[in-house]
């Protein structure tokens, strides 16, 4: 049996009395392009959150290749090769979008305060090592010609760009990408779609949280289903689309958001 | 990158060596070496208070341990003075560690009352140990000079030189710290901690990384004032003190090492050209705070910073606003 | 016999330590109560909350002893003065910003501190400041064992009547049940037409105002200063922590406890450190349990600073 790169074991997350996660349950495989959907409030966000590493679960269990990592903080997930991109664009303003991508870098670097104050020789050689992985993920994204701009002053797009390149910097094994199509238009999803599908050929595995239907169909292998805290369906795109309890969720329900 | 750290540290540090051949007296000298003490107290709270967003309100209190903790054990009990001044940065460096770990986990304001509390009891201890510490009267003991290889610093310019060599070395660390990955992580920290911390940066652990840094800087200029004063009552350590070195941090632009040193050297040298202030320093203090935080809180060197953040939240049309 | 009445006079001694905690213990109650009306309703601490404690001292003596105006007129007059600086701080430091970040308010607030420091100390000089009690002179009460000034009687029952105003304020006028809408969720209460503005401007006046009295009925066994505001604020806060940050009722009962506390330790284990005390356990407090004692784990990170 092939090793699951991420398993999310019957996990739960309440917030007071509300199930926000109730006893969700699924395997990624490594190498696969997986999308969870559902409607508002369905506790995306919140799954999310907890295999980040940002909430800790109520009960249930979190392992990354075989290990536990349940109680795991955010800080400690990037480490383990779990990068993530944020739903509204968050750079680190006051630095440049290279700066910005060097960050990434940081789990991959070892110079502390001792080696960077006194500029030792091994520091000088790592700071070019990491100088040269961040414009190789900028140049991935298409941002290369950028690098010394300072980032906030990127068009809204860009700025998605950047997060998927500082997270590439951290040499992921998995991606976690929250709505990446999110404020986007219909061109701009594709060439979304399109930069998804590369990092998916260099071989990082992607789970993605994600509204727009279009994004989904079109590059998800895999898709689960979310409402109200409960998984309902989870298959390939086109089973997923035959579904009769997901189209009764997304047309024929009445949806309270939550 | 490096160009522009190596030439503004350049002009400082000709400034520095030159200064003292136009400055003779010893009494101006003396507010020189003032700043100077200053400056390496400053650039270790604009660190943490421009990087890890924190504010400390006690630092009087590591200033203070480091000049007893160097007072006492050469005083008293005869040790060398270097290791004496190794003893109080360790000291220092240990006590910042036990208040940080905790409470830097949680809210800034936290660790405002924290380092307020802690500036208390300390002064208080001061106070109270009298006979360790002499109490309020001070500690009059008698207790050498630093020294090196024989030479002595015993009179103002070398007390002059030496506070400013290691002020200047300090300055090149700090500006080596910033530009590189542990600087790059303590900006990604300040820009937004939960990305910080989704790339990995273990964001506590540097936040009370800079505390400790920042108390350690404080504890030698402590020890560096001991032996230049010869003299320490716990009266220079209390909480106005603690507020004053805020209040120079602000002004120059929290963040910004340069900034650190402009307010020190600002809020130093001001009531020695306006000396009227000198009962009502604490009216003049609460007020440039409070204007410099309503109209400039980007203080000196932030001030352009903050033109370009606003200009630039202007282009991008964002609704949140972050100040330093 | 000799073993019994050793034993009332060391339990004597304890109900006297208690006592005199006890009034010390209803300021810092009173001081925490502030920080957390503020606290609830906009998410920062106000640095001078001591401030407000010192100007009401400070104003009381003016009023109560310098131009002896009866009791209720001079208490009244230096807590409505109080109020109004507390106003003036809200309108002119917290208002006036677009949007700042709460570290910018936290020093705004220490800034204004220092201010309201150093424009007493132009006014009214370096010196300590005091008066008599409310009912007169320095007199003491035999009860039992134990000797009890006439002013810790003025002090408890100011604290009563401000609790029981605050809990009538908050559960049932339009006004305080207004407020908590804007601690649970500022956004949704002003969804909801409430005016959170005014709100924070409340926030500020009643602070002052409790500070206020607090500063007044203490003032006669605790002599005043310029520079007292910094004590009463750093205990008054270890006492909201202690308590809960946002948690009155834990403010109370933390005050009281850390009073009775600081007066022990004054009196039995040395008068140098009895100020360390409170500010100890401030420090523990934060080490092991920073949501205090009936705070929720979310205090802690909740608010956005």
């Amino acid at each position: 049996m092939t090793e699951h790169l991420l398993e999310v074991d019957s996990l739960s997350r309440n917030f007071g009395g509300v199930k926000a996660v109730n006893h969700v349950s699924f395997a990624l495989n490594p190498g696969v392009i997986k999308a969870i959907i559902g409607p508002n409030g369905a506790g995306k966000t919140t799954l999310f959150n907890l295999i980040a590493g940002n909430l800790r679960p109520t009960s249930g269990a979190i392992r990354l290749n075989g290990k536990n990592v349940t109680s795991l903080p955010d800080y400690r997930m990037a480490t383990l090769g779990v990068a993530r991109t944020f739903q509204m664009t968050r750079v680190f303003h006051g630095m440049t979008i290279l700066e910005n991508v060097m960050v990434g870098r940081h789990t991959r670097s070892r110079a502390g305060f001792f080696s960077a104050a006194l500029r030792l020789p091994y520091m000088r050689r790592e700071e070019r090592g990491i100088l040269q992985a961040a414009m190789k993920a900028l140049d991935f994204v298409g941002l290369g010609l950028k690098s010394e701009q300072p980032a906030d002053t990127l068009p809204f797009r860009e700025q998605r760009l950047l997060e998927f390149a500082r997270a590439l910097a951290t040499e992921p094994r998995l991606i976690l990408a929250d709505e990446p199509a999110a404020g986007l238009n219909t061109r701009e999803t594709k060439e979304v779609a399109a930069l998804i599908r590369k990092i998916h050929q260099s071989g990082v595995t992607v789970l993605l949280v994600e509204h727009d239907m279009s994004l989904v169909m079109d590059i998800s292998e895999e898709i689960i289903v979310l409402d109200f805290g409960r998984k309902i369906a989870e298959g390939t795109p086109e089973e997923i689309k035959r579904n009769e309890d997901v189209v009764a969720v997304y047309l024929g329900k009445r949806d309270i958001d939550a | 990158m490096k160009r522009n750290i190596y030439i503004p540290f350049a002009a400082v540090a000709l400034l520095v060596f030159l200064l003292p051949i136009q400055v003779r007296s010893p009494y101006y000298l003396g507010v020189l070496i003032q700043v100077g003490y200053y400056s390496l107290i400053c650039m270790g709270l604009s660190l943490l208070m421009g990087y890890a967003g924190q504010i400390s309100l006690g630092h009087a209190a590591f200033f203070g341990l480091g000049a007893y903790t160097s007072a006492i054990l050469t005083g008293t009990y005869g040790v060398s003075p270097w290791l004496a001044l190794l003893a109080g940065l360790v000291l220092a460096g240990c006590v910042a560690w036990v208040i940080g770990t905790p409470t830097l986990k949680l809210k800034g304001h936290y660790l405002a009352m924290a380092t307020l509390g802690i500036g208390e009891i300390v002064y208080i201890f001061f106070n109270a140990e009298v006979e360790l510490t002499g109490g309020p009267s001070g500690y009059t003991q008698k207790f050498p000079y630093l020294s090196i290889r024989g030479f002595i610093f015993n009179n103002e310019l070398k007390q002059y030189y030496l506070t400013w060599v290691l002020v200047l070395i300090i300055l090149i660390l700090n500006l080596h710290i910033i530009n590189s990955r542990v600087g790059r992580a303590l900006r990604s920290i300040h820009a937004d901690e939960e990305v910080a911390r989704a790339v990995g940066v273990n964001t506590a652990r540097y936040k009370v990384m800079i505390f400790v840094l920042s108390a350690m800087y404080a504890a030698l200029a402590g020890s560096l004032y001991a032996h230049n004063i010869q003299f320490i009552a716990p009266g220079s350590f209390d909480a106005m003190y603690s507020i004053l070195f805020v209040t120079m941090v602000i002004v120059g632009g929290m963040g910004s090492i340069w900034g650190a040193i402009s307010g020190a050297a600002l809020l130093t040298l001001l009531p020695e050209i306006l000396r009227v202030f000198h009962d009502y320093n604490i009216l003049v203090y609460g007020f440039i705070l409070l204007f410099i935080m309503l109209f400039m809180p980007g203080g000196i060197f932030g001030g352009y910073r903050m033109v370009w953040d606003i200009m630039n939240r202007m282009r991008a049309g964002k609704g949140e606003a972050k100040d330093d | 016999m000799t073993l019994s009445w050793g034993l009332e006079t060391m339990g004597n001694r304890f109900l006297q330590n208690v006592v005199s905690g006890i009034s010390m213990g209803s300021t810092y109650a009173l001081v925490a109560l502030g920080f957390n009306i503020i606290y609830n309703a906009t998410g920062i601490i106000n640095f001078a909350q001591g401030e407000f404690v010192m100007l009401g001292g400070m104003l009381m003596v003016y009023f109560g002893a310098t131009l002896n105006f009866p009791l209720l007129l001079a208490v009244g007059t230096a807590v409505i003065l109080v109020v109004c600086v507390g106003v003036i701080l809200e309108r002119c430091c917290i208002n006036t910003l677009k949007n700042p970040s709460i570290l910018t308010l936290v020093m705004i607030t220490i800034a204004a501190s220092i201010l309201l420091k150093g424009i007493t100390m132009f006014i009214a000089g370096k010196e300590t400041h005091s008066m008599e009690y409310f009912s007169g002179g320095h007199e003491t009460v035999q009860m039992g064992g134990v000797r009890i000034p006439t002013q810790t009687f003025w002090v408890l029952g100011t604290l009563l009547v401000v609790v029981s105003a605050l809990v009538v304020f908050f559960n049932f006028t339009l006004a305080g049940k207004a407020m908590r809408a804007c601690a649970v969720d500022r956004t949704a209460a002003s969804l909801m037409g409430i005016p959170t503005q005014r709100m924070v401007l409340l926030s500020f006046a009643l602070s002052a105002a409790i500070g206020a009295l607090a500063g007044a009925v203490i003032m006669p066994i605790r002599m005043v200063d310029y520079l007292s505001g910094s004590m009463f604020g750093i205990k008054g806060f270890g006492a909201a922590v202690l308590g809960g940050l946002g948690n009155n009722i834990g403010a109370v009962v933390a005050g009281l406890l850390l009073g009775v506390l600081e007066a022990l330790t004054a009196g039995y284990v040395s008068s140098h450190y009895k100020d360390a005390l409170p500010l100890v356990v401030l420090l523990m407090v934060l080490f092991v349990k920073p949501s205090g004692l009936f705070g929720s784990e979310a205090v802690g990170r909740l608010k956005k600073f």
